[in-house]
């Protein structure tokens, strides 16, 4: 405990910390060994706090952090006051690329921690120094980002300094979200609102799984760029860091192509419901600084049909087929119906453009998620052009399990050809071609990734993991956040998805909730997602032995620091219950 | 209507001609649901938006709920300038006069929303709306209150458009006006408001009570969540807003003859009602053609806020199943007799600021567990010669019912009809503490539960609310357990339109006043509370309103234009399904029309 608090101590000793006499009622006690911030009410007393998110801040291991630190984390239970404009940051001024980031992200802490209004706080005697070392130049977010960090909060006199060291950038963004997360506001007894920032601690932190994802569709319902934005905002304060985005379907192709201006023309489900390249240019680097990178995903040879319409106008033939056909259930699984039509070889030309793109867009050497989940054989089986290209073969599943991993094989030869290499990582959905009985006859495992969707007790991931596949785990009965809406689903409830422990192996890259589009849009999807998928992040960061009951203080104090950071996340409790901690 | 859609396409050739088109998608009615078409070069001339065809394509129009009376909606579309709205028939003399004027504001507000902030060029023809109100004085919506009305559009030689809205008093002409109001849209083909210009419908509701409860203790709701909430219950016609504004787990109410309330019992300084938050959500309300009545729930449920009192036993007693249904227990100690006292300030206070028709005593979930572990409780129960049975503590919370009643009815001019939950209270032996000229029940059990054709049957007045369909927060996470809430699975909006008053009265439904969803808020405050309820309220909506014969499946794409509207208020509702199936209707049900 250093001197700091003693001085702040000292003023809690000398006066009442609020003038208003409606502010005065409560104040917070922390029972260290049981982690517990409890409300009391009475006189002023130096052990209690003014506020919960104060006694919360050093009340238990972990404080209110989240997802809790892996290595270590020593937090002092003491408070050091200071105004926002007497915080400061210091980095190496080399005129680079680090350098331009460190300087973004420390504008967006500063923005971060103003926009929870302090007013008025004159205490300019008191100094923060955040400063900041990086030890790479490396750019790169990706599977293999070291995103770990070392994290030591000092305060001597009037003095405190906040020491981060990470290997990269965006260690160094982690770790400022952290510092973000050990300062609160403080009302002292001038009746002025000041920050105040934990005096001393000790934090060394690096994360489980290196991917950590939120999937977003956009094609059954569009999400605007703004709204997309928010879940970044959600994921940056969690340290979730890949955003995939499911962003075509059969339903809408949002997605603007320079090269092939049809697929919206036909595909958007209006003008105004159709993302841009500059859209996500600009949604990538915004991304980027919130240390997320955006994944993005295609749908194929499934879930793809309105958008496909133009191939017969424009002389390619049919590049999609059964799209919009009923009865739907004859022909998919969900309306409307579309898949693409393997058989034209003029679709591998347009999927060579599209990926061109697409590719364009992104990161250089970003993977690419080409969907193939849910082919629908009776919609292939009824096209007369595609039996007429089977001639005289048998009709079985396996003919057109066959045609399916030659439709893989050849989109594949269009985005090598489109990329300029043939060893980008490809993400693939979980289906009949990953079955482990013939996953090695269709599917590479040094190209392809598997993002399993199925249910926690389903052995797939491990068996995929133990031939050698890598893995990114979507549990559907517990990362579903669609759940619970249609059909026999359940809701899936914050304990469930944090609870959710998925395979450790080393070929587990991590794992991705999963927000489906059909019932949601702008209106709803902040409030579907969150602060659900925070749980998710604590899973995939923390990966803590514990379940949620272990973690409920912090998360339901990490549900609040989303509301107040602009997210409308859903309320979990009566607010009773996240005051009088313990007690429900 | 139906037959004159071949008429249609002809009519529609007066509206401008469209130029310059970039999308490529029109909208045909087919056997009465709209489809998305490709724009070719001979239907370019005739091409309708989805608006437009949704106006067009069905006997009940894109209204909700659907009026009950005469719908002649005519099949020529002409342009509104939203800047040229004028009403009159109502003078500053009368009573409803500023009603109106705030009718009209939100009135002219939507039709501006509608339009995209770049699309907002003048032009088009000016609608002149006339309200013949019989009884224009009239401000307070009661039970009896007439809530019909009859609207019609013409076009006048000069090419003006002349709405007149005939009706009994300000709520039906409200009524009125937000049936015009659905009757005009925005064509995004030819980014302009359009109206038909003949229309001619009479209409009024089935039920006189078309309610949404909403909790703002158990976590607060901000007031403009309210307004919003208010207006979006105006756009449904829905007409009653029942506040539980306070409950064992805070107190946000100011009660100026008792301070100590709010001031204990608001979870923040900031999480309040002040009396003049009351005031503008009341006045909010009737705009809206709402009533807002209070709830002050006891003897349970109540706690945070009278811990200077000693009025209060049990509160935050633990383990707390053993002392009420979920934390923080708390109940009122009825042999106190200071209690009676604040209690009538407390009513006072609130009528004065609700100025209500109809006052909500909560009731439910007495524990008598409670009661019977207070040792002074227990004394004074022996005292009476009475014992411990649920029987006696039946007669104590008579004993309570009745004291509160009186004080309420001191602070009320007239004695003005008073609501309870089902409880204990009103089942079968014990109704008879209950007159039936003084309360009416309202049902929060299953739609299917014995005790309410029991009530039916002795004579009650009743505002169903049955959990298994009108609970919207089920379906979420629990919050004092690891599983999902008690009442779980979620009720999606297709349960809410098949739950007739009629089914759950077993016929009897001359006794039922009506429905109200509820929205308990343990696991909902703000941020979400919008999504929760809408749109799945304005289901309900349409139930109490139109008492449909046909199922949700009937009702759908009108719905789906319903959750538009109120996505144009502002109000965050949850989507539905995926927009294709808006874009294509009747396409995606399970044998739908167009699916097979």
């Amino acid at each position: 405990m250093g001197k700091a608090y003693l001085v702040l101590m000292g003023i809690l000793l000398c006066s009442k910390l609020y003038e208003s006499a409606s502010n005065s009622l409560w104040r917070w006690k922390c029972n260290q060994s049981a982690g517990a911030c409890t409300r009391v009410s009475g006189d002023v007393d130096a052990t209690l706090y003014p506020s919960l998110e104060t006694c919360r801040l050093v009340c238990g291991t972990a404080g209110g952090l989240w997802p809790q630190p892996t290595v270590g984390t020593v937090l002092s239970d003491g408070l050091f006051q200071f105004s926002l404009s007497s915080l400061k940051f210091e980095f190496a001024s080399e005129d680079n690329d680090v350098t331009t980031y460190l300087k973004e992200i420390a504008d967006l802490f500063n923005k971060t921690l103003s926009s929870i209004s302090a007013s008025n706080c004159s205490n300019t005697d008191n100094t923060v120094t955040i400063s900041i070392v990086v030890l790479t130049n490396n750019m790169d977010l990706n599977w293999k980002t070291d995103e770990g960090y070392n994290l030591e909060i000092l305060t001597a006199g009037k003095e405190n300094s906040v020491k981060i060291s990470a290997n990269t950038i965006f260690g160094a963004r982690h770790a400022l979200e952290t510092v973000s997360q050990l300062i609160e506001l403080f009302s002292n007894n001038n009746g002025e609102v000041c920050h105040v920032i934990v005096d001393e601690a000790k934090i060394s932190d690096a994360p489980n799984y290196n991917h950590r994802g939120l999937l977003l569709d956009t094609a059954r319902n569009f999400l605007s760029i703004s709204s997309i934005k928010k879940h970044v905002d959600g994921m940056a304060h969690s340290k979730l860091n890949v955003l995939h985005w499911h962003i075509t379907d059969s339903q809408s192709f949002p997605l603007e192509l320079p090269t092939l201006p049809n697929m919206t023309k036909y595909g958007a489900y209006s003008d105004s419901k159709i993302y841009h390249p500059t859209d996500i240019a600009e949604l990538i680097s915004y991304a980027k600084l919130r240390g997320v990178r955006i994944i993005i995903e295609i749908d194929a040879p499934s879930h793809a049909g309105n958008g496909w319409q133009w191939g017969p106008d424009a002389g390619l033939g049919d590049l999609s087929v059964c799209i919009n056909q009923q009865p739907w259930r004859s022909f998919c699984i969900q309306p409307p119906c579309g898949q693409l039509n393997p058989v034209n070889s003029n679709l591998y030309k347009v999927l060579k453009d599209l990926y061109s793109d697409v590719i364009n867009m992104l990161p250089k050497g970003e993977v690419f998620h080409m969907g193939g989940d849910e082919v629908y054989i009776p919609c292939w089986n009824s096209t007369p052009e595609i039996i007429a290209y089977l001639g005289d073969k048998p009709r079985t599943t396996e003919t057109f399990l066959d045609l399916w991993s030659d439709y893989q094989a050849q989109a594949l030869e269009a985005f090598d050809s489109a990329v300029g290499n043939t060893n980008t990582p490809i993400i693939l959905w979980t289906s009949h071609l990953t079955e482990v009985s013939v996953i090695e006859k269709y599917l590479s495992k040094t190209r392809y990734v598997i993002q399993t969707w199925v249910p926690a007790a389903d052995t797939l991931p491990q068996n995929l993991l133990d031939l050698g596949y890598q893995i990114i785990a979507s549990t559907k009965d517990t990362w579903y956040l669609d759940h619970g809406f249609w059909g026999n689903t359940v809701y899936h409830n914050w304990r469930v998805v944090y609870n959710n422990k998925i395979p450790t192996a080393s070929g587990t890259l991590g794992g991705e909730v999963c927000m489906w589009g059909e019932l949601v849009d702008d209106s709803s999807v902040e409030s579907r997602v969150w602060p659900r998928a925070a749980a998710a992040a604590e899973r995939l960061w923390s990966n803590p032995k514990t379940n949620a009951d272990q973690a409920e203080r912090r998360f339901y104090r990490h549900r609040e620091r989303l509301v107040s950071r602009g997210i409308n996340a859903e309320a979990l409790t009566p607010r009773w219950c996240y005051q009088n901690e313990g007690e429900c | 209507m139906k037959h004159q859609l071949t008429k249609y396409l002809l009519f529609v050739l007066l509206l401008k001609t469209i130029s310059g088109l970039t999308g490529v998608w029109r909208w045909e009615c087919e056997e009465g649901y709209c489809q998305k078409k490709e724009i070719t070069p001979d239907t370019q001339d005739t091409a309708i938006s989805l608006s437009a065809c949704r106006l067009l394509c069905s006997d009940a129009s894109a209204l909700w709920p659907k009026p009950t009376g005469e719908i002649h909606v005519g099949t020529t579309l002409v342009k509104v300038n939203p800047n040229s709205i004028s009403h009159s028939g109502v003078g500053s003399e009368k009573r409803s006069h500023s009603l109106i004027g705030g009718a009209m504001t939100r009135f002219n507000k939507q039709l501006n929303e509608l339009r995209p902030k770049t699309k907002r060029a003048d032009g088009g023809k000016t609608l002149e709306i006339t309200y013949i109100l019989s009884d224009p004085g009239l401000t307070d919506l009661t039970l009896e209150t007439e809530e019909g009305y009859a609207l019609t559009v013409v076009e006048t030689s000069d090419g003006r458009l002349n709405a007149t809205i005939v009706a009994d008093n300000f709520y039906g002409g409200r009524n009125g006006l937000e049936t015009l109001n659905q009757l005009i849209v925005y064509d995004d083909l030819r980014e302009e408001l359009i109206m038909p210009n003949d229309i001619s419908i009479t209409d009024k509701p089935a039920y006189p009570w078309r309610g949404l409860a909403l909790d703002t203790s158990r976590n607060y709701i901000t007031v403009d969540a309210i307004k919003n909430t208010l207006s979006a219950m105006a756009s449904s016609k829905l007409n009653s807003f029942h506040w539980h504004i306070t409950d064992s787990h805070s107190f946000p109410f100011t009660a100026q003859s008792l301070p100590d309330l709010r001031e204990y019992g608001a979870y923040t300084p900031k999480k309040i009602y002040t009396p003049e938050d009351v005031a503008d959500i009341v006045a909010h309300g009737r705009e809206c053609g709402v009533r807002v009545i209070p709830e002050f729930d006891a003897p349970a449920h109540v706690g945070e806020g009278w811990q200077n009192t000693d009025y209060v036993v049990c509160f935050k007693a633990a383990p707390w199943q053993d002392y009420c249904v979920e934390p923080p227990c708390g109940q009122f100690d009825p042999t106190k007799d200071g209690l009676y006292d604040a209690l009538e300030s407390l009513y006072g206070d609130m009528i004065k600021q609700f100025q209500p028709t109809i006052f909500h005593m909560g009731g439910d979930e007495v524990h008598f567990g409670c009661w019977n572990s207070t040792a002074s409780i227990v004394e004074w129960m022996q005292n009476q010669g009475w014992g411990r049975s649920e029987e006696d503590f039946i007669k104590l919370w008579d004993h309570f019912q009745t004291e509160a009643l009186k004080r309420l009815y001191k602070q009320t001019s007239s004695n003005i009809p008073v609501i309870l939950w089902t409880s204990t209270l009103t089942e079968g032996e014990y109704l008879e503490h209950l007159s039936k000229d003084q309360y009416i029940i309202q049902i929060w059990t299953t739609g299917s539960d014995p005790q309410i054709s029991n009530l039916l049957a002795n004579g009650y007045r009743v505002i169903i609310s049955n959990y298994d369909a009108l609970y919207l927060d089920c379906g979420f996470s629990g919050w004092v357990t690891d599983g999902n809430n008690w009442c779980s699975p979620y009720k999606g909006w297709q349960k809410i339109y098949e739950n007739k008053p009629a089914t759950v009265a077993g016929g009897k439904n001359d006794l039922v006043l009506g429905m109200e969803a509820a929205l308990w808020t343990e696991q909902v405050d703000s941020a979400s509370v919008d999504t929760r309820l809408w749109p799945r309220a304005a289901a309900m909506g349409e139930v109490l309103w139109s008492e449909p014969s046909n199922g949700w499946r009937e009702a759908e794409s009108r719905m789906l234009v319903q959750r538009e509207r109120i996505i144009n208020l502002g109000v965050n509702a949850d989507a539905l399904e995926p927009e294709w199936c808006r874009q294509y209707e009747e396409s995606c049900p399970t044998n739908g029309k167009f699916n097979k």
